[in-house]
Parts: structure tokens; C-alpha cells; sequence
């Protein structure tokens, strides 16, 4: 699959900090690119540079192999960045006509209906923007988005603001619009679960830095089961597994907690420990998550001090 | 940039606030004539008077005047020298550009056209257009109001009346351009409103005129609001109480027309270009 979005050394300098730094980002086609991060780690910084929004202070963007100020290449983006551009003393319909009108889009009632109507709001009605609440504001922006039926999908925390029928309706549409229609979708979230049900590779940005890039297959395989073991004496346990178990690979983490990476039996766990007067409060096994993969990278790279200006990290 | 324009047009000919302002505006020329006609009908007068209305000798003066003027004196003075074109053009561009950055809207514009230029142009044509308008509206209004009042007013030479209009107009497409560089510098509706109201009367150009006069050189005429203030001059009307006028006097009045307009065409283009620079150093959010 070759490159719908390619950054090399992308930069956002403001003032001395680097709100982005050194950022090669790949984005391939028919990609859904999970973009997760924590809040100012640069992601919508990021964005709004993919977008034309924000000029970066150094490095390049391609999109569809051409470089992002092709009026040609912008025709091709539909962006949802932030809160929805809207102009609050319109109606929804109206939001939209003028979004078509300066897109040139010839008669769009028809395309605006049906859009208006797959986000579940009225075209018909008159409300005005302004007294719409978040989740009905997010929905018509998503809708003002995919006017036009862009190649390429930008979009900044869609979700927030959603009822959990919203979300599955906008995961549906995005799966949809993905898998049917090939539309690559660059989509950031805070809400990890949801976007595990639908990203097909993600990118991990901290303190501006591109930390990670991984497709879903690749983080399945990254992504450890274990056994979770807390005990009152993590350090004592730890002598036992290895000496009563013969387990090697684990790992001590703070607050009695260990996590054991091999095979090993739960009941002869508790055993051991209660026969050495090491009392046991939990002992279960853990599937990590895109959230548990995500937070336990986060945490790898604040050891490695990661947050360095101008470090360059990808996979 | 066609498909931009277009959108300007339906958004602002289809916003409520413009015809908001325009109902006032003929509410302001409607209150001025009835006061008019209070003042100059001996019948009313004494009516009104009767009737607890107080008139000082101001008001007998202003009401003389008034008989004696053209009715293309009365549109001169209120919408070019009496600034409210100025004014109108300055605050609605302001409001309406400031806008799209702090709704957002904005966006919609700079992530799909790449040339931020197309939005300048665009603005700027769109803002002429409701100048234009206003100005036909109101003077049309004017015409019409003056006869329903029964005011044998002349309305003075019509081509003359024309050309006060067309240049009028033109001399705002500079100041246009002027508050668009403001909004892309300041992006605050406030300020550039301010700021644009001070430079559309002249202030700046008056000033620098005040100086340059001692040296026996009248500037004022290659800045735009010099225009505005000629614009009543063209139509034979005397009056004006811009600061431009105060400083540049009646001699300073060159009548270069032609200097004029091309100095505001020159004006337009580096403002157009300027504004063109701000807004591609400059983050849309």
C-alpha cells in the first residue's frame, strides 16, 4: 500500500517549545490511523499542520504524493479539527449548503439530506446551531466533513461529545466508509477502547515526538498476557517464584504488584506464597489492551526521557 | 475563488444582521426627516411645541439649512462625510472576518482553498457589494422619504449626484482592503473596529497632512479616505466635518480625481497583498 500521508522531520515550533518535533508519520492507504496521545502531546498540532491550518516550522508534508499547498490535494481532505467550524446563527441545512457552495458542489441538496440524516439530525429543522448541544455540533461537523466524498479523512477527537450510540454509529460509518468506499482515515482519540475497534495501525505521539508507529497485527503480538500477581511483599514473592516455580520471567512493579509472562498455574502460585506466610490479595490474568500497550509504553519513555526536544523516535 | 465569493454572498446577503442595520439606518434618515419636518412646518410647530416639545435656535438654523440644501447634499454628508459608510463598512467587516477565526468557520475555508489570497479577494468583493447596497438603498430611501414628507428639496444635478455615489463607493474598496489587513493582524472585532473607524476618517491621513502642509505639500490625497471626504465636493455640497477636511481645508482640495482614484487603486493592491502576507505567516487556529 503506498503513502497517502507522508511527514519527514515535521516541526511546530512556538516561541522555544516544540509543540511537534522531528515528526516522520506514515500514513498509508486505506489505513484507519489511530492517533493517540496524551493531552498537549502535539497530536491536534499535528493535525491542523496536515490540514493547511497550521504552518510547520520545519520539514515537509506529502499527501496523496503531492506537496499539501496543491489546491488539488485539499479536495481530497475532509477535516474535523477541534470543535466543528460552524456558524451558530444558521441551521444545520444551512451549515452545510455553505460548505457545498464553497466547495462548489452543484445542487447538494440530496447529498446534504443524506448526510444530515445519517448523523441523526433533521434537515428539516430550522434550530439554529447555536442551540444545539455538543454531541448534535460534533455530528453535524463529522457530516460537514465527508460533504463532498473526501479520499481522506482528518478527524480530531470525533468522538467527544457522543452518546455510546453516536460512537457506534460513527465507528459503523467510518468502518463503512474505510472498507467500502477505501476513504483513509486519520482519526486522534483519547478514548483508546474505541478506537482499538476500528484503527488498523496507530501512531504514538508524546511531548511532540512520533514515539511509535504500529499496525494492529504489530501491537496484537506487542500486547503481553500475563498473570497478575499482588501479594504484602512483592520482593519476598519474587525470591519464591523463582526458587518454588522456577519463573524467570516476570516483573516487579511498585505497590506489591507483579506481573508474571509465562505460563504458570494460579494455584500453585497461592500455595507457595500462603505456605511462606506471604498472603495473597489478587491473582488473575490479564490481556493488555491498546490502553494498558499504550500507558505502559508512555511510561517506558518517561524513564528513557523521551521527552527531549528534538528526539526522534519511530518505529 | 468563484465557488468562495459565492459562498461570501449567500452567507452575508442571507444574514439577518444585515438588513438588521440597514432597517436602522432607514430608521435614523426616518427620525431625522420627521424632526425636519417638525421643526420647518409652521403647523407642526406650533403643534409640537403646544404639546411639550422644547426646539432651540440650533435646531431653527439646522432646520433653515436643511430647506435650502439638495437632497444629493443630505446623502453626501450622511453617508460619506458624516462617516457612516465608513463606519457601517468597518465594524461589519470587522464582525464578519473576525468571525470565521474565533466560530471556527474559517477552518471549513483554509483547509480546503491552500491560497489564503482567494479569501482576502473574496471578503473584500463581498463587502463592496454590501456597500453598494447600503448606499443605493439608503439614497434611494432618501429620495422617496422626501417626497412622502412633501420637502420641495431639489435633488440636484443627477449625473453629478452619480458620480458622488460611484466615487464614494470606490473610496471605501480601499478601506475595505485597509480593515481586512486589520482583521488578519488582530483577528479581534473590537479593536479592528476601532482601528478602522480612526483610519477610515482620516486620522492618520490628517494628521501626516497637517505636517506635510507646513512644507507646502498636500498628501492627504494619495490616501484613501481623502476620497471619501471628496465625494460630497463632487456633488456640490460644501459641508463636511471629517478631521481629513479639518486638516486639509478647503484649498487642499486638489481635485486630482484621477491621482486619487489611482493612488486608491494602488492602496487597494498593497493592502490586498499585505493582508495576503499576515494571514499566510499566521496560524488559522
Amino acid at each position: 500500500m503506498k503513502d497517502i500521508i507522508v511527514t519527514q522531520n515535521l516541526t511546530k515550533m512556538y516561541g522555544d517549545k516544540a509543540a511537534v518535533s522531528s515528526m516522520d508519520m506514515h500514513v498509508k492507504q486505506g489505513d484507519i490511523y489511530g492517533f493517540i496521545g496524551r493531552n498537549g502531546s502535539g497530536k491536534s498540532t499535528t493535525l491542523k499542520m496536515l490540514c493547511g491550518l497550521a504552518f510547520p516550522t520545519q520539514g515537509s508534508i506529502r499527501v496523496f504524493g503531492q506537496s499539501l499547498s496543491q489546491e488539488s490535494v485539499r479536495k481530497r481532505i475532509g477535516v474535523l479539527i477541534e470543535s466543528p467550524g460552524l456558524e451558530g446563527g444558521r441551521s444545520a441545512y444551512e451549515n452545510m449548503y455553505l460548505k457545498a457552495s464553497l466547495m462548489g458542489i452543484v445542487d447538494p441538496d440530496k447529498e446534504i439530506r443524506e448526510l444530515l440524516t445519517f448523523t441523526r439530525l433533521n434537515p428539516d429543522n430550522k434550530k439554529l446551531v447555536k442551540r444545539y448541544s455538543m454531541g448534535m455540533k460534533q455530528r453535524l461537523g463529522i457530516a460537514m466533513a465527508l460533504l463532498g466524498g473526501p479520499d481522506l479523512l482528518i478527524l480530531d477527537e470525533p468522538i467527544n461529545g457522543l452518546d455510546p450510540e453516536g460512537m457506534n454509529q460513527l465507528r459503523s460509518l467510518l468502518l463503512d466508509l474505510n472498507q467500502k468506499k477505501g476513504v483513509t482515515i486519520l482519526v486522534s482519540s483519547h478514548i483508546l477502547g474505541e478506537l482499538s475497534k476500528m484503527a488498523t495501525r496507530y501512531g504514538i505521539i508524546k511531548d511532540g515526538c512520533l514515539v511509535k508507529e504500529i499496525s494492529k497485527e504489530e501491537l496484537a503480538a506487542e500486547c503481553k498476557d500475563y498473570l497478575y500477581l499482588k501479594t504484602s511483599d512483592s520482593k519476598m514473592a519474587a525470591v519464591l517464584l523463582e526458587e518454588k516455580l522456577g519463573i524467570q520471567n516476570y516483573e516487579v512493579r511498585p505497590e506489591g504488584e507483579i506481573r508474571i509472562y509465562q505460563k504458570a498455574d494460579p494455584g500453585d502460585i497461592t500455595t507457595v506464597m500462603t505456605s511462606a506466610g506471604i498472603p495473597v490479595y489478587a491473582i488473575y490474568s490479564h490481556q493488555q489492551d491498546l490502553e494498558g500497550y499504550f500507558l505502559d509504553l508512555m511510561g517506558k519513555e518517561s524513564k528513557t526521557g523521551s521527552s527531549k526536544k528534538g528526539g526522534r523516535r519511530h518505529a | 475563488m468563484l465557488n468562495l465569493t459565492r459562498m461570501e454572498f449567500r452567507r452575508l446577503f442571507k444574514d439577518k444582521s444585515v438588513y438588521i442595520t440597514l432597517a436602522a439606518f432607514l430608521g435614523f434618515i426616518l427620525i431625522a426627516l420627521i424632526t425636519m419636518k417638525l421643526v420647518t412646518d409652521p403647523n407642526l410647530l406650533a403643534f409640537a411645541t403646544e404639546n411639550g416639545f422644547e426646539f432651540t435656535a440650533e435646531d431653527q438654523a439646522d432646520a433653515a439649512s436643511f430647506l435650502h440644501c439638495t437632497i444629493a447634499d443630505f446623502v453626501s454628508n450622511l453617508l460619506f462625510s458624516g462617516g457612516l459608510m465608513v463606519c457601517f463598512s468597518a465594524i461589519f467587516c470587522a464582525l464578519s472576518t473576525c468571525d470565521d477565526f474565533s466560530s471556527g468557520f474559517g477552518k471549513n475555508i483554509f483547509s480546503y482553498y491552500p491560497d489564503r489570497g482567494y479569501y482576502i479577494v473574496s471578503k473584500i468583493v463581498t463587502h463592496c457589494a454590501i456597500n453598494a447596497m447600503f448606499i443605493l438603498v439608503l439614497t434611494a430611501a432618501s429620495i422617496i422619504l422626501f417626497k412622502i414628507f412633501g420637502f420641495s428639496n431639489p435633488l440636484g444635478d443627477p449625473l453629478k449626484m452619480a458620480l458622488m455615489l460611484v466615487i464614494g463607493w470606490v473610496a471605501l474598496i480601499p478601506l475595505a482592503a485597509q480593515n481586512m489587513l486589520f482583521c488578519m493582524l488582530i483577528r479581534n472585532a473590537a479593536v479592528v473596529s476601532i482601528l478602522s473607524i480612526l483610519c477610515g476618517l482620516g486620522t492618520v491621513a490628517g494628521t501626516i497632512e497637517a505636517v506635510t502642509r507646513l512644507l507646502g505639500i498636500h498628501i492627504a490625497q494619495f490616501f484613501p479616505p481623502y476620497l471619501v471626504m471628496m465625494a460630497p465636493y463632487i456633488s456640490g455640497s460644501t459641508s463636511t466635518g471629517s478631521f481629513l477636511s479639518l486638516a486639509v481645508g478647503r484649498e487642499g482640495l486638489g481635485t486630482n480625481l484621477f491621482l486619487s482614484m489611482f493612488a486608491s487603486l494602488l492602496w487597494t493592491m498593497f493592502y490586498i497583498w499585505l493582508s495576503k502576507k499576515v494571514l499566510s505567516k499566521k496560524d488559522i487556529c
